[in-house]
């Protein structure tokens, strides 16, 4: 059983190192979409929105569901809890800094100081 | 299961990568979540100095937290080691954990950057209640050599 637990979070921390992903998740926490809508919203082919989908899917932070003919993806919190939330964000907090230092070192001039 | 390890290249030379991580003047121009920035950045870098990261959001949106620690191995350019704890903030809850940096030179001038975030010392409700004994422990003590 913890086993299980440690390579979900494995998978969540896969999905949340991907800006697209991340954006996609802040959509699905508004409100529901389609998969042809989210589709939509990103300048890249349907197929790479629904792989996108799929590792989302996959680490049972959505749920898709068949209305009709579409597909419709709702934002799936629920078996991660408040924590997951704390150390996703610590997650996304580190990459982001990582960022932002290369950042800074490319605009450094590249002998800064003796 | 809430650790965090991540490994990213520079192109820099471990030298100016470690100034970036350890100098106030850097840390302040980049050091920072999404729509936060450091406005301020106190660092006694020594073995068992203290450092304070002041954040603070973007415009006049308000609310900010601390990041602070002590450095617990300093070995220019290659290892940095300090613990960290995120002060007025839900991360607090993560308690205090443990930071890991180490730099390698690689071929044709760049930095290997390898971070790991351990929180193994001890849950946030831990350090609280640490505190707590300490205090009583200190407060026993002076009634003893009253």
């Amino acid at each position: 059983m913890p086993k299980t637990y440690q390579s979900n979070l494995d998978r969540v921390f896969a999905v949340l190192s991907d800006p697209t992903r991340r954006s996609i998740i802040s959509r699905l926490k508004e409100k529901d979409y389609t998969v042809m809508e989210i589709a939509g919203h990103y300048d890249m082919s349907f197929q790479a929105v629904s792989k996108h989908l799929t590792l989302i899917e996959k680490a049972n932070l959505l749920h898709r569901k068949r209305d009709g003919k579409h597909f419709i993806c709702s934002y799936n919190a629920g078996p991660l809890g408040e924590a997951i939330t704390w150390i996703a964000k610590n997650h996304a907090f580190w990459q982001h800094n990582f960022d932002a230092l290369q950042d800074f070192l490319d605009t450094q001039p590249p002998k800064p100081k003796k | 299961m809430n650790n965090v390890y991540l490994t990213r290249e520079f192109k820099q030379p471990p030298e100016v990568v470690f100034n970036a991580l350890t100098n106030p003047d850097y840390i302040t121009r980049w050091f920072g979540p999404p729509d936060m920035y450091t406005r301020k950045a106190e660092v006694n870098l020594q073995e068992g100095g203290k450092y304070i990261f002041y954040l603070e959001r973007d415009g006049d949106k308000g609310g900010g937290f601390n990041i602070e620690g002590v450095y617990r191995e300093i070995d220019p350019p290659q290892v940095l080691v300090f613990t960290l704890e995120y002060v007025g903030t839900t991360m607090s809850r993560l308690g205090e954990s443990l930071v890991t940096i180490r730099l390698s030179a690689l071929n044709g001038g760049g930095t290997r950057l390898s971070f790991s975030q351990e929180f193994t010392l001890k849950p946030a409700n831990m350090a609280g209640r640490t505190r707590a004994w300490q205090d009583m422990f200190g407060r026993m003590g002076h009634l003893l050599t009253l």
